[in-house]
């Protein structure tokens, strides 16, 4: 019986359906206090004072925090970028200036949120305002510095160049230029905003429970931020109602209640994010500009070269940045077989929120231009979208790209295949003919998309050479607890991915028994010490790193349970089978009626061990294990390595069609064919297709962030923001394939983020859906201004180029 | 936020009685819509308080008022700045003085108004609106206090 | 401000009496306190969760007389003498309710933050109509947002449930 593979009812669930799972603002205690924080409402401007008597003086005030307690006891973040973004002084709040609206000012810890935010509003603070820079073109110019101390807005360049791209151009039979596109600024918007409870406790440390997402990361920056030993840091989470990558650095702001805890003599202070502080504030996603892009292609329409210059709008602070500038690399050809690539990489700082990594973080934005200039070459050149694709799709796998990233397996025709039966391609493309005769427009769109998953941390080095970061582990620890229960402790941090039922799935074969008779500690807590410096749920990973952790931590349970058996039972060890007897889970003598236990192996070690003798001193029944990928240190001078382990592909097909009316983009019919290799959990896998695919669907159509000529947000609300809801969605027919990955040992490739297939999709489909009527798609929102915008201004002649 | 209004009324005052008016904050600034208090800070500056609200949400906001530019007796200008509702406001006034024919002075004003903040994004479609009403509002209480039959001249705007 | 004019202290206290869950609780609260706010940290019942600040998620939403609100738009005040059902009373004697097991069994859940919401807009519903079809099932829902499951898996649940309950 094979666990793996099945959908056994999730064990988080019944906690969540009862509503008793513990998110963080769910953390009550008497006494607690709660902070607010005040923000700025410019863009950018000085602050000439802070005046926060009249708050201090308001009962039941117990603290207020402003950017001199932040001098007087912290020291900046440390920044990934190099020189010069590298010396940006990023604190927990504004000292002199301000950065983006919403940048916190000040913080106020009161006996009440109700009182926090009315001492908030009797703060006083005199700002000059400057004039804010909000477009990365303007930002690049310099004119307007957003950090005068670095003497620049770009954080970074580089140029990605393989092949020999001039010799590919000379011999083109076609050269197609493309003016500009554009990737919206957008994010997941979890429903659980940030949150944490911080205790600065009278022995020094910190105690955090929080939702960060990648604890492991968050404790190496926030330590010593807070001038700590990282020993002294503990960094908690249980509950964690989503992430999507976007609580990544939530621990800047995690700085501000511990330093209250700290000045209130160690009172435990929660903060828990406002959604509107959400919006302005906790991170969007990359918005990226692609200029200058020229494509060579063959006669037969082949794609044989491309080059482009990429300018990266990362916000106010870099933080996790610049790291977008390398890991759209992952998937640098996206799914095509070109050899010869120039890319120029550049990002700038601009008046904006920080960016911050979202679900298929830079590698969508890289394969929403693919998958652009692919349709737009395909459109100038009378080849159908279909055809475009099968002509340029890589076909042998493993892959190598260009640039050393090797693309383990995949069947993208397979796919496609599966996606247009899903669809009833025929059915709708003779729909889409006549609807056209009709006047009416109509189109159909495909997006092929990749899911990097597992990266190896030494494309950080590409970033910054000085890094000190490369491979990828994650840790798993695993004991039989007094009474033989097996308990597993991951330290992946999950946020609703289901980790405590897929790991207990695995744990199951390997031992034999129920997953029921597993018991997956929830949450993460660095005081379990089962974690590593990668440590979190980004980036796609836990199905390979998670799982392989775990499935390394069964086999040295194992060992040791077999060794501990076979000298109680007097038996040789290949004699010895895993299962569940009369007694529970047990170790027995094949052909046999001579079993021990796990309570009994488990009380011998723990408990009674002179029976021993002095023998097997290294079994302890309390194994950890932590898994390492298989990188190498990539070339960095070349820009050259295998960037991530493996490589799920989705492939998705829109039919869309565009209300006169009210330019509304409306899906007729939708279909998402995932391949993520081996599946652990088909319905938890279906699960995350959907997910993201509804993300990707909102993000097309409904969800950006928009900001004024004045640096204001303009969607800073839900209701403003409009994130999809059940009345946005279509009806999805979702199929898979599964194309093993040879290099997980269950053949399972890291899935979850979806690589931003419906915004490639649904660009797509609007397009052919306009293009009679003289509109190239060149921006990934469209939205019905957008699409009224493209109608009232044609832009195919100057957006778009063949010679 | 932007935005940018302008226009001109007339009033029977000749012209330095109107731009002496103008020019000094503690005659102009009783004129701003539900004027509560002026408090100068110098000869060109004063904290003015004003009452403001949208509906039932009702609050006083401090706005520093300075002149800014005076060329007597053909142009007077203010910079304001101020915070309401955890929002920040900045504005630009300004007014130049023509001699109108027949007596009386022609006032052409400018304002820009500039809105940063939480009130932009709950609140920005309705901003317009009611700026434009409290400037009507301000422009009707002008051209009352420097006329001296009480008011009643044209004004566009 | 009009907030340092009359401190919030100095507001006199109102009483309100709610039952919730078939219990009844009377307590002295702030005026400005919102019903979530009362049941979450006056009552401890946290399953009722916020998610936003302009009553668009839905994640807060409870029964009041039976009605669905989202008890983040609400004063506790303007529930002196309701009845609130939230999601820690769907569960009766040890039995799930079938939208909890149904929630579970269709995966109509991963971080489960949204959930307790969900589950009290979708009983809602079926109450006033035992078997909706899918288009009424996502206007029944159209309020409570999901970030996680992109929904699909949600309907099938409450299709789920609702034939569940039917049969009983």
């Amino acid at each position: 019986m094979s666990w793996v593979g099945k959908s056994p009812r999730r064990k988080e669930d019944d906690r969540l359906i009862r509503g008793q799972g513990l998110f963080t603002d769910d953390e009550l205690g008497e006494g607690m206090l709660q902070l607010y924080i005040l923000r700025s409402p410019y863009a950018h401007a000085k602050i000439n004072s802070i005046d926060t008597s009249a708050a201090e003086a308001l009962p039941g005030v117990a603290c207020v925090l402003t950017g001199k307690d932040v001098l007087e006891h912290c020291d900046p973040y440390m920044q990934l970028a190099l020189e010069p973004a590298a010396n940006i002084q990023d604190y927990p709040l504004a000292r002199d200036k301000i950065h983006f609206q919403g940048e916190p000012v000040a913080a106020v810890a009161a006996e009440t949120v109700g009182l926090a935010m009315d001492a908030a509003e009797l703060i006083d603070v005199d700002y000059d305002m400057l004039d804010a820079v909000l477009d990365v073109e303007e930002a690049l110019k310099d004119e307007i510095l957003v950090h005068d101390n670095i003497g620049t807005n770009r954080t970074w360049q580089g140029v990605y160049e393989y092949g020999d791209v001039d010799k590919a151009f000379a011999e083109a039979a076609h050269v197609v230029k493309i003016d500009r596109l554009h990737f919206h600024r957008y994010s997941s918007t979890p429903l659980e905003n940030n949150a944490c409870v911080a205790e600065w406790t009278r022995q020094g440390t910190v105690e955090f429970l929080c939702n960060n997402n990648f604890p492991g990361f968050a404790k190496q920056l926030l330590a010593p931020g807070l001038r700590l030993p990282i020993e002294n840091v503990r960094v908690r989470t249980y509950d964690v109602g989503g992430a999507f990558g976007n609580k990544i650095w939530n621990y800047v702001y995690m700085a501000l209640a511990a330093l209250a805890s700290r000045k209130t003599g160690g009172r435990r202070v929660k903060w828990a994010e406002i959604r509107t502080e959400h919006m302005l504030a906790a991170g969007h996603g990359n918005e990226r500009t692609y200029v200058d892009t020229e494509v060579a292609l063959d006669k037969d329409g082949v794609i044989t070269a491309l080059r482009s210059r990429h300018l990266d709008d990362c916000g106010a602070y870099t933080r996790y940045e610049p790291l977008g500038c390398v890991i759209f690399s992952q998937v640098l050809p996206a799914t095509y077989k070109l050899r010869n690539i120039r890319i120029e990489m550049n990002q700038a700082v601009t008046n904006k929120c920080p960016v911050v990594p979202n679900r298929g973080y830079s590698r969508m934005q890289q394969l929403w231009f693919m998958e652009r200039v692919v349709d737009i070459c395909g459109q100038e050149l009378g080849i159908p979208a279909d055809e475009m694709r099968l002509n340029n799709y890589i076909t042998d796998f493993p892959y190598e790209t260009p640039n050393g990233c090797v693309y383990d397996s995949g069947n993208y025709p397979a796919m496609l295949d599966k996606a247009k039966e899903l669809l009833d391609w025929d059915k709708w493309a003779a729909y889409r003919d006549q609807a056209r005769s009709e006047g009416k427009h109509v189109g159909i769109g495909i997006g092929t998309t990749l899911d990097s998953g597992t990266n190896n941390f030494g494309q950080a080095q590409i970033m910054n050479p000085h890094l000190p970061f490369s491979g990828n582990s994650e840790a798993c620890i695993i004991r039989l607890d007094f009474d033989g229960a097996v308990v597993v402790t991951l330290g992946t941090g999950p946020s609703g991915q289901g980790h405590e039922t897929s790991a207990s799935q695995v744990v199951a074969d390997e031992l034999n028994i129920d997953p029921s008779m597993v018991t997956v500690r929830s949450g993460f807590d660095t005081n379990w010490n089962t974690f590593v410096g990668h440590s979190g749920s980004y980036a796609s990973q836990f199905a390979v790193t998670g799982l392989s952790a775990v499935h390394g931590a069964c086999q040295k349970l194992k060992t040791e349970m077999r060794k501990l058996a076979g000298f109680l039972l007097e038996a040789a060890e290949e004699d010895l089978e895993f299962g569940v007897g009369e007694e529970g889970p047990q170790l027995k003598v094949k052909g046999t009626d001579k079993a021990v236990n796990y309570w009994y192996l488990s009380n011998i070690v723990n408990n009674n061990n002179a029976v021993l003798q002095g023998a097997l001193e290294d079994v302890t029944l309390n194994v950890r294990h932590v898994y390492r990928p298989p990188f190498n240190v990539p070339d960095v001078e070349k820009k050259f390595g295998n960037l991530t382990l493996t490589y799920a592909a989705q492939l998705h097909i829109a039919v869309v069609e565009i209300d006169p009316a009210t330019c509304r983009v409306n899906t007729l019919a939708y279909a998402a064919v995932d391949d993520c290799g081996t599946v652990i959990n088909p319905q938890i896998a279906h699960g995350q297709v959907h997910g993201a695919t509804v993300h990707g669907i909102g993000a097309a159509i409904m969800e950006a962030f928009d900001y004024d000529e004045g640096g204001n947000l303009l969607t800073a609300t839900f209701s403003d923001y409009c994130p999809i809801t059940s009345m946005n969605i279509p009806d999805i027919a979702y199929g898979n394939i599964e194309t093993p990955s040879p290099f997980s040992y269950n053949g399972a490739k890291g899935m979850g983020e979806g690589g931003g297939a419906p915004l490639h999709t649904m660009s797509a489909a609007v397009q052919d859906a306009l293009h009679g009527a003289g509109v190239i798609v060149t921006d990934s929102f469209v939205s019905p201004p957008r699409v009224y915008e493209l109608l009232q201004n044609p832009n195919r002649e100057t957006a778009v180029s063949v010679g | 936020m932007g935005i940018k209004f302008n226009g001109e009324f007339s009033v029977d005052a000749p012209r330095q009685e109107a731009y002496e008016f103008l020019a000094d904050p503690r005659k102009f600034a009783p004129c701003l819509p539900t004027y509560e208090n002026l408090e100068m800070k110098n000869e060109r500056t004063g904290d003015v308080t004003v009452k403001v609200g949208v509906g039932k949400i009702r609050g006083s906001a401090v706005v520093e008022l300075t002149l800014k530019d005076e060329q007597p007796p053909s142009r007077a200008a203010y910079d304001g700045k101020g915070k309401i509702m955890g929002s920040a406001f900045n504005m630009a006034t300004s007014f130049d003085l023509e001699e109108a024919e027949g007596g009386g002075t022609l006032v052409k004003w400018a304002g820009d108004l500039s809105m940063f903040g939480k009130l932009v994004a709950l609140a920005g479609g309705l901003i317009r609106p009611i700026a434009k009403k409290d400037i009507k509002r301000l422009v009707d209480a002008l051209q009352a206090a420097m006329s001296t039959d009480g008011g009643a001249s044209s004004a566009t705007g | 401000m009009s907030t340092t004019e009359t401190a919030a202290q100095d507001i006199p206290k109102v009483a309100v009496e709610i039952t919730v869950n078939g219990q009844s609780y009377r307590r002295e609260v702030e005026p400005r306190t919102l019903l979530v706010q009362f049941i979450r940290e006056e009552l401890r019942l946290t399953g009722t969760h916020i998610g936003c600040d302009t009553t668009y998620c839905g994640a807060c939403t409870i029964l009041l007389d039976g009605e669905p609100v989202k008890s983040c738009t609400m004063l506790a005040a303007q529930a002196d003498g309701g009845e609130v059902l939230t999601v820690e009373g769907l569960e009766k004697d040890g039995e799930l309710h079938p939208l909890q097991t149904a929630f579970s069994e269709h995966h109509g859940l991963q971080c489960g933050y949204c959930t307790p919401g969900m589950l009290m807009s979708s009983l809602a519903l079926l109450q006033n109509n035992a078997s909706p079809t899918e288009k009424q099932i996502r206007k029944g829902i159209q309020g409570n947002l999901c970030r996680c499951t992109g929904y699909h898996n949600i309907f099938k649940a409450i299709e789920a449930a609702a034939a569940e309950m039917r049969e009983d």
